[in-house]
């Protein structure tokens, strides 16, 4: 910055772009690109230009063609539609979330695209056609939770995507046109890497499926769906002992000395594997032949898997280096504390429940002491989804102390508005304990009996928290106005089921614009309240969602009609036109 | 804490508390204030129309659920004798607690999942699709309207249970709904329950041949416990001395004594199935025996003594029932759990004692 000697070095502010580009490709995270695209118009320019990774996370926050021309030299682009409650089927069929303009945009303005991530939108076949037509480079297709398209679309993928590296289909509801969409990679085609099929109904033609993963050596993911029998899976193995990741097929079958011998030999082979998943009907007879890749696992998904006893318990005891465990709760609180003396490096613990909706009637052993044991024995513990049917504020209060770096915390009572079994208090001191301790607690999911207590513990404590999931939980108003008049970082909010009205959300109205998005449903919202609320916040998009059989336009109710669902987003783009009849933008 | 069901008709099997907990709620109502509801005007109406049998609330999203559902009587009988102070604070909790959830009922009485069929927007509705499967929990919704006369899980075809009351809850993500474990029908299309399946697993529990808990057959049965909603609850009983374990069901029992003359009836002939006449039933009416003290595993695996804690809590923490000797020819009352832990060694004692 000096003068002394030679030529002036040229002040900072008119350096060329290609400098600032390189410094902006330090940036980590895109909300600090964000941040330096604000200081001023020349940063903006670079920062805008060279950004190669966009996160849409509501795909209505902006119009698509904005997107694009905002940010010319995308790469990689993820969007994702329909807030979070729709997985539990609380949002109707058409609300909406379409890829289709998402598509288009980036055919226009985006040709050198590669990757494309959709997450709980509608995603057609004619969206598959124009991705599969639109970039010739294009490598990676992930779609998570999405509906509305065929195997036919998934055909016009693998046809046309020359270069495809990656195709992740996870958890999508897919119509099973029985295309050969697997018989279309052309056989030069030899790069594939990732292949994710597990949602997928239908049967696939096994011989072309063997001779795709013969040829495709760098092939790392491989997920099969349930179509695939036990065999048929081992004798893939041994065509890709590479693999890293494995969704195996349907994993059961009589036992037979033969065939066990045959998967316990092509699991040896792998010796590069480090995460498994899938097992659906699992039998714990074929569960010794994965004894020998149990020391490499990182990663162990079981949520499908309805096996339990002692051989599950043995299979996931071997496992010392787990990261990420995901089970059900057939493994019972034995299970965990066998896991939480193995297991001292998990990271991630999920338990599904085998039995959410009480068909079975069976009794499983689950309780609050598994949690207990994994927390106070997995030091590394910091993300935890755990369904079961009781709790103790003790327990919330002992695992708080346990375990102050928990980032995640979700526990779902199967019962709502279940009281501390044993004193029968509500868990508010327990979850209180919970916000206080962890520090860094950036998501947190409640249920059980809670007071508006808790929401003040919340509101005062839990700086770091970005999403928050509410059911059956508090008394009034208060609560809700403690959460959004605290809670410096939050982004998303959903409620349900909540006696929460409009006074919080019209006294703290200028915070939904600093939060992503907000879902109230079965609340004491009113039709006027919602109006007023829009009123106020003209960047807030305000959908009113009924049932799909109402249709009662929002103008003739009454102001204190109440409202049944709630959508709350700030937005760049204005109202949506998109909307079905059931929905209304107020 | 909701202690009625929103949810009309209650799902089958828990018509049981339906009774109970409409005791409790009118307790809730006297002592409820409109002051934080809102809407007090529609307070009434709402609910006459969620109290009325059949009425027209579907799975329209703001039903509450049965608090009861899972647990049974024995959760009200506690919550009853806790005290006044107990239930004014529920009560209030529940007034606030209606205001907030009667308004989804309104809105939502006239349209049930009948009405919300919406075919997918190709036309083609898959039977995996989201509409389909909401037209699927529709149809379930409507046969289950049908009354059911007992809580008993019978052979009936109509004893299909719905899914849990309030839609969308518990929150597992809805491809998550077709799992069914190893007593279901393996089937995942098929429907949510198999009538026969719990009656078939009662019959194998009671007649117990080798359910010893360590040699766990191969196949992944689930323990197997009847439905909780029904008036069966079977626990194994195990015997000082025998490997064989057998099965009594707690529910069949009222109180501790009718148990302990069950339990006595087991010492003198353990291997005498519950409903075979035994030869010695005229010696019923003797004393319990000197020999034997009953005790009880909870959930927590500690081993008590029978008799301490009020019948209803018992049924609830009771996991396991162990018939052992009398560690001292004295009377079974009394004796310290110093003395019972010396003569009973037991193997998960040390391991919470010596746990992480």
């Amino acid at each position: 910055m000096g003068r002394a000697g030679g030529p002036a070095a040229p002040p900072w502010h008119s350096l060329p772009d290609e400098v600032w580009e390189h410094a902006f490709s330090f940036l980590p995270a895109d909300a600090d690109r964000g941040a330096a695209a604000c200081a001023c118009h020349g940063w903006l320019r670079a920062e805008r230009r060279s950004r190669r990774r966009l996160v849409v996370p509501n795909c209505y926050a902006t119009d698509p063609r904005d997107a694009v021309d905002r940010f010319p030299s995308v790469r990689a682009a993820e969007v994702k539609g329909k807030p979070h409650f729709a997985d539990f089927g609380l949002l109707p069929p058409s609300w909406g979330a379409y890829a289709a303009p998402w598509v288009a945009a980036a055919a226009d303005g985006w040709p050198l695209l590669e990757e494309l991530s959709f997450k709980r939108m509608f995603v057609t076949d004619e969206c598959l056609e124009m991705i599969a037509s639109s970039f010739r480079n294009f490598q990676v297709l992930r779609l998570n939770s999405c509906e509305g398209f065929t195997t036919a679309g998934l055909a016009a993928i693998t046809e046309g995507c020359r270069n495809l590296k990656e195709l992740d289909l996870q958890e999508n509801y897919i119509d099973d046109c029985s295309s050969h969409w697997l018989s279309n990679f052309p056989e030069c085609y030899t790069s594939l890497e990732a292949l994710n099929f597990s949602c997928l109904h239908g049967e696939v033609n096994f011989t072309v499926l063997e001779r795709l993963v013969s040829r495709c050596r760098n092939l790392k993911t491989l997920k099969l769906n349930n179509a695939i029998p036990l065999d048929n899976v081992a004798s893939l193995l041994r065509k890709a002992p590479q693999i890293i990741e494995l969704g195996t097929g349907k994993f059961s079958a009589d036992y037979h000395p033969d065939l066990f011998a045959k998967v316990e030999a092509a699991f040896a082979g792998c010796t590069s594997l480090r995460r498994l998943s899938g097992t659906w009907d699992a039998v714990p007879d074929y569960l010794p032949a994965f004894y020998c890749v149990c020391e490499g696992l990182t990663s162990l998904n079981l949520s499908y898997a309805t096996v339990q006893g002692p051989e599950l318990i043995k299979f996931i005891s071997r496992c010392k280096n787990l990261l990420q465990l995901w089970v059900m709760d057939l493994i019972e609180d034995h299970g965990l504390s066998v896991v939480a003396s193995s297991c001292s490096k998990l990271q991630e613990l999920r338990v599904f429940p085998s039995d959410p909706f009480g068909h079975n009637g069976g009794q499983v052993f689950l309780t609050e002491r598994g949690l207990v044991d994994v927390s106070a024995s997995c030091p590394k513990l910091e993300s935890v989804l755990y369904f079961c049917s009781r709790m103790t504020n003790e327990a919330l209060v002992m695992i708080a102390k346990n375990r102050p770096n928990f980032t995640c915390f979700r526990l779902a009572l199967l019962e709502p508005r279940s009281p501390d079994y044993i004193t029968r208090q509500p868990l508010d001191a327990g979850f209180s304990a919970i916000v206080e301790s962890c520090k860094g607690l950036r998501r947190l999911s409640m249920s059980g009996l809670l007071t508006d207590l808790v929401f003040k513990s919340i509101g005062a404590h839990a700086d770091r928290l970005e999403m928050l999931s509410l059911a059956f939980a508090g008394d009034s108003d208060l609560g809700l106005n403690d959460i959004l008049s605290g809670c410096k970082s939050l982004k998303k909010l959903e409620i349900r089921d909540c006696p929460f009205g409009d006074k919080a959300l019209l006294a703290n109205a200028a915070k939904l614009e600093t939060m992503r998005s907000l879902w109230m449903n079965s609340c004491s919202l009113t039709v006027g309240g919602c109006r007023l609320l829009a009123l106020k916040m003209p960047h807030l998009t305000v959908e009113i969602i009924n049932d799909p059989g109402e249709t009662c336009p929002v103008e003739s109710l009454p102001f204190d009609s109440p409202v049944e669902k709630l959508y709350v987003y700030r937005t760049l783009a204005g109202p949506r036109s998109d909307t079905p009849d059931c929905v209304q933008i107020v | 804490m909701n202690l009625i069901s929103f949810e009309t008709p209650p799902p089958l099997g828990r018509q049981e508390s339906t009774a109970a907990t409409a005791a409790t709620f009118k307790l809730a109502k006297e002592a409820s204030t409109s002051g934080t509801c809102f809407h007090g005007s529609h307070l009434d109406l709402s609910l006459g129309i969620s109290l009325s049998p059949g009425g027209g609330c579907g799975c329209g999203g703001a039903s509450m659920a049965s608090y009861n559902g899972r647990r049974g009587v024995g959760d009200v009988g506690r919550v009853q004798s806790s005290g006044m102070m107990a239930s004014t604070a529920i009560a209030n909790t529940l007034s606030a607690g209606h205001g907030g959830n009667l308004h989804g009922i309104v809105s939502s009485t006239s349209s049930s999942w009948t009405a919300a069929f919406m075919p997918s927007p190709t036309g083609f509705m898959h039977p995996w699709s989201l509409a389909a499967r909401q037209q699927k929990a529709a149809a379930e919704q409507d046969r289950s309207l049908m009354p059911a006369a007992t809580t008993y899980v019978t052979s009936d075809a109509s004893v299909i249970s719905l899914p849990s009351a309030a839609v969308g809850w518990p929150p597992v993500h809805t491809n998550r709904r077709h799992i069914v474990t190893a007593t279901n029908t393996p089937k995942p299309d098929a429907d949510m329950m198999q009538p026969d399946g719990p009656k078939d697993a009662k019959m194998a529990a009671t007649t117990a041949d080798d359910e010893d808990v360590k040699g766990a057959p191969r196949s992944s049965m689930v323990t197997v416990e009847p439905p909780r909603q029904s008036a069966n609850m079977f626990a194994k009983v195990h015997m000082d001395g025998c490997l064989i374990a057998r099965k009594i069901n707690l529910r069949a029992h009222r109180s501790y004594d009718s148990l302990s003359r069950a339990l006595t009836k087991m010492t003198r002939n353990f291997f005498c199935p519950a409903d075979y006449p035994c030869s010695d039933s005229g010696k019923q009416e003797c004393a319990n025996s000197d020999d034997f003290i009953f005790l009880y595993e909870d959930f927590e695996g500690d081993r008590m003594l029978l008799g301490d804690v009020p019948w209803e809590l018992f049924l609830a923490s009771a996991k396991k029932l162990y018939i052992a000797r009398h560690p001292t020819s004295g009377d079974t009352k009394g004796h310290d759990k110093a003395t019972k832990l010396d003569n009973l060694y037991d193997g998960y004692y040390v391991h919470i004692v010596l746990g992480p």
